[in-house]
């Protein structure tokens, strides 16, 4: 644990850095930072994107399939959310969905 | 009298299959695919897929995800390697899951490569380096 160090912040940005370590792996992320998007805007960014966008639709998919109890949609949407987590690096969801698969 | 040499060379198309139903990894692949000058036909699921490999065998290569809606990954292996026009073309499985006996399982149905995730920009680009640029037969299945 980082000592505390009020004038340089550096308790609180260490502790960030442990939870934020322990929830993405931003080196996963960084390795994506060479590939060249073909519009030439960001493609960590992109990747991001897509995932924020599709994450909530599958999460309300995985809810309805639990009401409808279609358990093998539920169990394939599950698993789409543990695949694009750790292609990320967002290892904390990954694992999570992982239990639930 | 001058002789002529003609080579006639089986062209290559620089199109590769993407059957995934993440977006995420299907714009991955499609991005490092087209740096490696390579289009991409996507489909979101292993139908989607099936249909696509029914009308079209002019692909370099294909990049399956193993578990997908409606046909697995697995199964459209199966079915590549049972059609003669499909049979040659290299086929890489991408899985969540680090698993031997589905990787097993992959080549002895036919796949060329396995990848199980996560996996880094390198390995990817390494990966799909390798598969387009494999051109001998590939059928391992009886």
């Amino acid at each position: 644990m980082a000592d505390l160090d009020i004038e340089n912040n550096s308790f609180i940005s260490d502790s960030i850095a442990d939870v934020t370590n322990q929830v993405l792996d931003v080196e996963v992320l960084k390795a994506f930072e060479k590939v060249k998007s073909a519009d030439g805007s960001d493609f960590v960014i992109e990747l991001i994107d897509l995932y924020l966008h599709g994450t909530p639709q599958r999460i309300q998919a995985i809810r309805e399939a639990a009401v409808q109890k279609a358990w093998v949609l539920l169990k394939r949407t599950a698993h789409t959310i543990k695949g694009s987590s750790s292609t990320l690096g967002i290892h904390r969801v990954g694992k999570t969905w992982k239990l639930q698969a | 009298m001058s002789q002529f040499h003609v080579t006639f060379k089986e062209l290559t198309p620089n199109r590769v299959l993407i059957a995934d139903d993440d977006p995420v990894l299907t714009h991955l692949l499609a991005t490092i695919l087209k740096q490696q000058q390579c289009e991409s036909v996507v489909a979101n699921d292993g139908r989607e897929a099936y249909r696509i490999l029914q009308a079209d065998s002019r692909f370099r290569a294909a990049i399956l995800d193993m578990s997908m809606p409606f046909l697995e990954g697995l199964d459209l292996i199966h079915y590549m390697r049972s059609e003669k026009r499909l049979m040659r073309i290299p086929i890489m499985m991408i899985t969540a899951e680090k698993d031997i006996k589905l990787m097993s399982d992959s080549f002895s149905a036919g796949a060329t490569a396995f990848l199980p995730k996560p996996f880094t920009a390198e390995q990817l680009e390494s990966a799909i380096r390798m598969l387009i640029g494999n051109r001998k037969a590939v059928k391992r299945s009886n």
